[in-house]
């Protein structure tokens, strides 16, 4: 193998990583120049990508459903909260330790502290939940959803309870979240290729198979739900900085709707559909915002948008269960080059019609 | 003593009404390998066909709250489920959770947020003295209604030609349905029986807090699924049997907490079934179709 043979290859196998970086920073770019609205919408995505890729490295690696990830998503807003929250403000909030209560810290400490709380819950739950077998243990992480829920809710000198946290220095430049959402895309595509990520592929395609060849898939599955927990906190945390404030609302059914809808929507089995997924859905969203807004035939209600979206999911569920992009990676553009004369650049598998 | 006789009949109740859940999750998935999320929005559905029904007599109102579900449970059938049949249980899994989500959509956009109140059953309100007891008429009513029901869909299952096909479907539906078994028909009996325990669920649920909401199904779809996991996905009487254990294990905490920390009740009983899981994964009851062939 020559050294162009050589290059070749490494773009070949780094391409799924580097079109999708592309991609969003793409859109990014496109979109950051519009309307404060646009912005809003372009931040919250980028936010809602993090949280995608989060749930996607355990997900679409293993192969079981997590409805938990909310949870993930809680511990690292509120430990964003408790760490940035102005001192003034967090002492009339809640009743934490001294050095808790006075001392804050940068956004950035902040967030990456947000993640790992997030990754030591996933590791101490994943303990006895991947005892369990796929189906049962995705179903089991509903009641982490709870928990942590109930928890958040009722320990007033940690969250504040039913009212929750707010003062959190907001963002909102769409810049400061991109490096985030690349981070993560890097961070997962990084896991998949290791040899962590292909054990765990191989036991969500034939467990006992993966088994046999000495995969412990127990502890494979345990180390995705903790590297997915990480970037769900640090989803988390970016989540509290966009919004500002935080309730044990926000990280309950609607979110984990929110995000699980993305996933299956882009193809929960590949780094591409997490993110074509988060796009499209963001896109289509934003669009059922402004329909139920300006449109007269449909009265103001916000019931409408959660039932367009949810009737999008289940049209794409029935019609190409595998996801818009199924269930693949972006494909290198040669291999477009010579089957249709045009070349244009990335989304082809994503922008296909529904089969 | 009396005070925890009582406790254990309030334990028996919530038990009941968990094992009607359970069982209506656990009957299609013995067959489809479908959990299905959007049994809570059969019941919730029961408990607004009860609010719309609410002036009519008595047994029409338990036939308007029956009707509705099972109407939506065959639609779903029909519309969602049947042409995915066969996928994965994780695409069967999303399925049923955007379409619990939609419905809980729409039943917003169409009766708002706000609790619907309604007097149901006025004759199933207060309490009875029962050998020096004080017993609520309705713990009474769903223990009982819950007996029947199961020893109905008992009877059904193991005594009629169609109860047979069913428990051979969940077996081995690729087998029963070699041996002559109609799919469709079979599977959209577990639909009808799941959407009939929810109507009663429903019913039930609706004479105890008296309103309807569009989060109705919520907890008693968390719950059902819980109890039909300790009880051991896939089989019937493990998911009655859950049902039970969950509902006296909620009552039991509900007692002995203290004050204190009773609000994280809730957190007590999921942080309790996690705990229990991890020493029984299969839950209490293993089927034979749970285990791994090689």
């Amino acid at each position: 193998m020559n050294a162009s043979d050589r290059r070749a290859a490494v773009a070949r196998r780094l391409w799924p990583l580097v079109s999708l970086l592309l991609l969003v920073s793409l859109t990014t770019l496109v979109l950051a120049g519009g309307s404060p609205s646009l912005q809003r919408v372009l931040l919250t995505g980028l936010v809602d990508l993090v949280l995608v890729v989060g749930r996607y490295c355990f997900v679409g690696q293993s192969g079981i459903i997590s409805f938990g990830h909310a949870a993930f998503m809680a511990a690292g807003a509120y430990t964003m909260a408790l760490l940035t929250i102005p001192a003034p403000l967090k002492g009339s909030l809640v009743a934490v330790p001294h050095t808790v209560r006075t001392g804050t810290v940068s956004p950035l400490i902040a967030i990456l502290l947000a993640g790992l709380v997030a990754a030591l819950l996933a590791a101490v739950v994943s303990i006895p939940l991947m005892r369990l077998n796929g189906l049962s243990a995705g179903l089991a992480t509903v009641s982490l959803l709870i928990v942590v829920r109930v928890v958040s809710q009722n320990w007033d000198q940690l969250t504040n309870g039913l009212g929750g946290l707010y003062g959190i220095p907001p963002i909102a430049d769409p810049w400061a979240a991109l490096p985030w959402a690349l981070g993560a895309i890097v961070l997962a595509f990084a896991y998949q290729s290791s040899r962590f990520g292909l054990r765990l592929r191989s036991s969500r395609d034939d467990e006992v198979a993966a088994r046999s060849i000495g995969v412990h898939v127990k502890l494979e599955r345990g180390l995705a739900f903790v590297v997915s927990a990480f970037v769900t906190g640090v989803g988390g945390a970016l989540y509290a900085r966009s919004v500002g404030a935080i309730n044990p609302d926000s990280f309950f059914l609607d979110i984990t709707f929110v995000v699980i809808a993305m996933l299956v929507v882009g193809g929960t089995t590949s780094l591409a559909g997490a993110v074509v997924g988060t796009l499209a859905l963001s896109a289509i969203s934003e669009l059922l915002r402004q329909a139920e807004q300006g449109s007269l035939l449909v009265p103001a209600q916000s019931g409408v948008r959660d039932v367009g979206l949810a009737v999008v999911v289940l049209v794409v569920l029935l019609l190409r269960p595998q996801g818009l992009t199924g269930g693949r990676e972006l494909p290198f553009p040669t291999v477009r080059l010579r089957r249709r004369s045009a070349a244009p650049s990335p989304p082809p598998a994503s922008t296909q019609a529904p089969s | 003593m009396s005070s925890v006789l009582e406790n254990l009949i309030s334990g028996i109740t919530s038990g009941s009404l968990y094992a009607l859940y359970a069982l209506g999750i656990a009957v299609i998935f013995g067959i489809m390998r479908l959990v299905n999320f959007a049994h809570g929005e059969l019941i919730m559905s029961g408990t607004y066909a009860v609010f719309l029904a609410a002036g009519l007599p008595v047994p029409l109102q338990i036939a308007v709250a029956l009707a509705a579900p099972l109407v939506l449970a065959l639609g779903m059938e029909r519309v969602a489920f049947r042409p995915i049949r066969g996928a994965s249980p994780g695409t069967l899994l999303v399925t049923s959770f955007a379409l619990s989500f939609l419905l809980q959509s729409l039943a917003t956009l169409i009766f708002g947020t706000l609790p619907k109140a309604a007097n149901i059953a006025p004759a199933l309100q207060g309490s009875v003295g029962l050998l020096g007891l004080t017993v609520a008429r309705l713990d009474l009513v769903t223990i009982a209604v819950t007996l029947a029901l199961l020893g109905g869909v008992g009877a059904f299952l193991s005594r009629t030609r169609f109860g047979a096909q069913m428990r051979a479907s969940a077996e081995d539906f690729t087998m029963a349905r070699l041996l002559g078994v109609k799919a469709d028909r079979v599977i959209a009996a577990a639909f009808a029986i799941s959407g009939m325990l929810a109507g009663i669920a429903g019913f039930l649920l609706m004479a105890q807090t008296g309103t309807a909401t569009p989060t109705d199904g919520l907890y008693p779809l968390l719950f059902g699924l819980v109890a039909t996991v300790v009880g051991g996905l896939g089989s019937l009487w493990g998911a009655v049997l859950g049902g039970y254990l969950v509902g006296l294990l909620s009552t039991l905490l509900q007692v002995t907490l203290p004050d204190s920390i009773r609000p994280y009740h809730d957190a007590f009983v999921f942080g309790a079934i996690f705990f229990f899981l991890v020493f029984r994964p299969s839950g209490l009851v293993v089927p034979r179709i749970a285990r791994t062939r090689v």
